[in-house]
């Protein structure tokens, strides 16, 4: 009967924690529209300010098409809506009508975000399997030279800036890419995986790792620009948010630290009651943070104050937040949406029709 | 009763054993004590965290192999607990050496009250207790619940599931270098059920070996627990079937190498002859086999009720 029990209790504690994917990809306004993942594989589309439904991918009739989860934030173009799904798949979804243009497989799950080259008609997706695609936009087929491999997995956006696409990968290498050719420019090896996405400020690369440092990479001499990188207690999983001189990187240690971009200073750091996973958005003076458990701060941008009083949404939150117009569209884990107004730091819970 | 006779001493009988223990949960109680005072939660400061850091320290000296890495972290967690399991098997042994004697007080003495007496008489002179394989059961019983959570935590696989693993790793570089870990060993994906069945099947088959040889020394001495004893034999390895199709395969893994693990320190407790392999392996036993060592068939419910009515008498 005891082994019995102990199997019974060691089964009940295994199984409640099991862990699915959810996804956490950041709502994206476009051309009016918002693209927003509500429940798990699934996008929605609403027209901005009315909030009006208009489709959801995959609709009720695709039953063969699971996305399982959305991690990365969509890309859209005038008529189509990129993203990876954590089944390994880069979907294009008709903006109009939210119907499945075409998608491509790799071969893992798609956890980093897509980037897109309008002007090319080119998408990067890099994918868990280590490696970077580049697609035609308008049918997926694999542009030639591509797909270009790291040795770890890859969490990270692509980052395009001109013909140089960079990939952070978990091998601890920073790439720099011909977007054209994906042939390798050069390397930086930080030597702990790159994990948060990479951000281009004034020819430096601003990327967080899970050795607890945030480096900075200067693009110019493609060397590491900060003599002595910043090191918290846990990963900079969150994206760096770069104004002027000041690199704002929220840490999963729950500190937001407010950086010089030119050294790596510390200008001030405030302590959040919990790991810090979303991207803060700078909103007039106003630096908005969401920690993992769903309470909202609005620091002042310079000195680190709080703004306003904190406001807890009582959901767990690790999607970026949204500007919308004038407002922050905050997306919890579980499908809830919420409008913070950055002046006053009043939150009001945003009810999107669903089908 | 000769000593040389006497079936092996278990349980925490002896009082070297039992001050040891009582230290090891004095040193517990402190130890929580003081994490809670630190402000910090002490199941996972003292118990899951350290497990799961040793996982992820074997899994980077076994090269980035995470189910290697389970394996012989079950191993090695097997091997800690060993004097533990041992004492438990032992003790069952040691209950099951005395049964021919148990049942003969049982078949003796119709009143209970006295058949207790005599039964706890007899426990005493042969230095038996009775509850001797709770004990080692009940210690060992945190240590499985938090290599559970420890397992979860690694192996979940998920992206929010590593949001939550960077809460429990040390600040050790050497760790850090293992995010993400290998999900794939063999052909299984650990962080997800394995859809090939081929898992759950090995889960199931050796979980039934499992229960029926850990338990091949004891004897069932009533037909309701012998009929308890079948269904256990049945259902928990469906159980754990079902299970390992619903969990990541890295705790399916867990659970294969554990239960191999115990059939073979049932084999080295028990011995080549202490194990009837006909009667491990075939479900039901037969009818001559239940009451083994007693030598009498298994009676049917409606007899043994006759014989309490007749009893109470």
């Amino acid at each position: 009967m005891m082994a019995l029990l102990a199997g019974l209790s060691l089964l009940a504690t295994a199984c409640a924690a099991a862990a699915t994917p959810r996804g956490w990809a950041s709502p994206v306004v476009s051309q009016g529209q918002l693209y927003v993942s509500l429940e798990a594989g699934r996008l929605s589309a609403y027209e901005v300010g009315s909030w009006r439904f208009l489709w959801r991918f995959p609709g009720q009739n695709d039953s063969k098409v699971r996305p399982q989860a959305i991690y990365g934030g969509p890309v859209a173009t005038a008529d189509a809506v990129y993203f990876g799904g954590y089944d390994g798949n880069v979907y294009a979804v008709d903006r109009a009508q939210g119907g499945l243009r075409w998608r491509f497989k790799t071969d893992g799950p798609i956890i980093a975000p897509l980037a897109l080259d309008e002007s090319s008609g080119t998408v990067y997706a890099a994918s868990d399997d280590g490696r970077v695609y580049a697609l035609d936009s308008r049918d997926g087929t694999l542009r030639p030279g591509w797909p270009f491999r790291t040795d770890g997995s890859i969490w990270a956006r692509p980052l395009l800036d001109g013909n140089t696409l960079y990939v952070a990968s978990m091998d601890g290498k920073l790439y720099a890419l011909d977007a054209i050719s994906g042939r390798k420019l050069w390397e930086v090896d930080v030597g702990a995986g790159l994990v948060s996405n990479p951000v281009l400020a004034d020819d430096t690369i601003v990327v967080g790792a899970v050795d607890r440092r945030l480096y900075a990479v200067d693009v110019s001499s493609r060397r590491l620009k900060w003599p002595s990188p910043p090191r918290a207690d846990n990963w900079f999983w969150a994206e760096p948010l770069v104004v002027g001189d000041v690199v704002y990187a929220p840490n999963l240690d729950g500190t937001v630290y407010a950086l010089s971009l030119a050294d790596g200073s510390v200008l001030w750091t405030f302590a959040a009651q919990n790991p810090v996973r979303a991207r803060p958005l700078l909103m007039g003076q106003v630096l908005v943070v969401v920690d993992r458990e769903g309470i909202v701060y609005g620091l002042d941008a310079a000195t680190g104050s709080e703004a306003w009083g904190r406001q807890d949404l009582l959901r767990r939150v690790l999607a970026d937040p949204t500007p919308v117009d004038d407002q922050v569209l905050i997306v919890a884990h579980d499908g809830n949406v919420f409008r913070l107004d950055p002046d006053s730091g009043q939150v009001q819970r945003l009810d999107l029709p669903r089908p | 009763m000769t000593d040389r006779n006497r079936p092996t001493t278990v349980g925490p009988a002896g009082a070297l054993g039992r001050r040891l223990y009582l230290l090891l949960l004095a040193l517990v109680f402190v130890a929580v004590f003081a994490t809670a005072q630190a402000g910090r939660d002490p199941w996972h400061t003292l118990f899951v965290d350290p497990l799961i850091n040793f996982l992820v320290l074997f899994n980077n000296v076994l090269l980035g192999q995470f189910g290697l890495a389970i394996i012989f972290f079950t191993l090695f967690m097997r091997l800690v607990t060993l004097p533990l399991t041992i004492r438990q098997f032992q003790s069952t042994k040691a209950m099951s050496a005395i049964q021919p004697r148990v049942q003969e007080i049982q078949k003796k003495y119709k009143d209970p009250k006295r058949r207790q007496e005599e039964l706890m008489k007899l426990y005493q002179e042969a230095g038996v207790n009775p509850l001797g394989c709770l004990m080692p059961m009940l210690i060992q019983f945190p240590v499985w619940i938090a290599l559970y959570r420890a397992l979860i935590v690694l192996v979940g696989g998920v992206p929010e599931a590593v949001v939550d693993l960077s809460q429990h790793l040390y600040p050790w570089s050497y760790l850090y270098s293992a995010i993400p870990l290998e999900q794939h060993f063999l052909w299984l994906n650990l962080g997800r059920p394995d859809a090939t069945f081929v898992l759950p099947i090995l889960v199931g088959v050796t979980t039934y070996l499992q229960q029926k040889v850990s338990t091949a020394g004891s004897t069932a001495t009533t037909p309701e627990q012998q009929q308890m004893n079948q269904t256990l034999n049945l259902m928990m390895p469906l159980m754990f079937v079902w299970f390992t199709l619903a969990v990541p395969s890295g705790l399916g893994l867990y659970w294969l190498v554990s239960n191999v693990i115990s059939v073979g320190i049932s084999y080295f407790v028990y011995g080549k002859r202490g194990i009837d392999w006909r009667r491990v392996l075939l479900p039901f036993p037969e009818p001559a086999a239940t009451a083994r060592g007693a030598g009498r068939p298994t009676s049917s419910r409606r007899g043994d009720h006759e014989r309490r009515r007749r009893g109470k008498r």
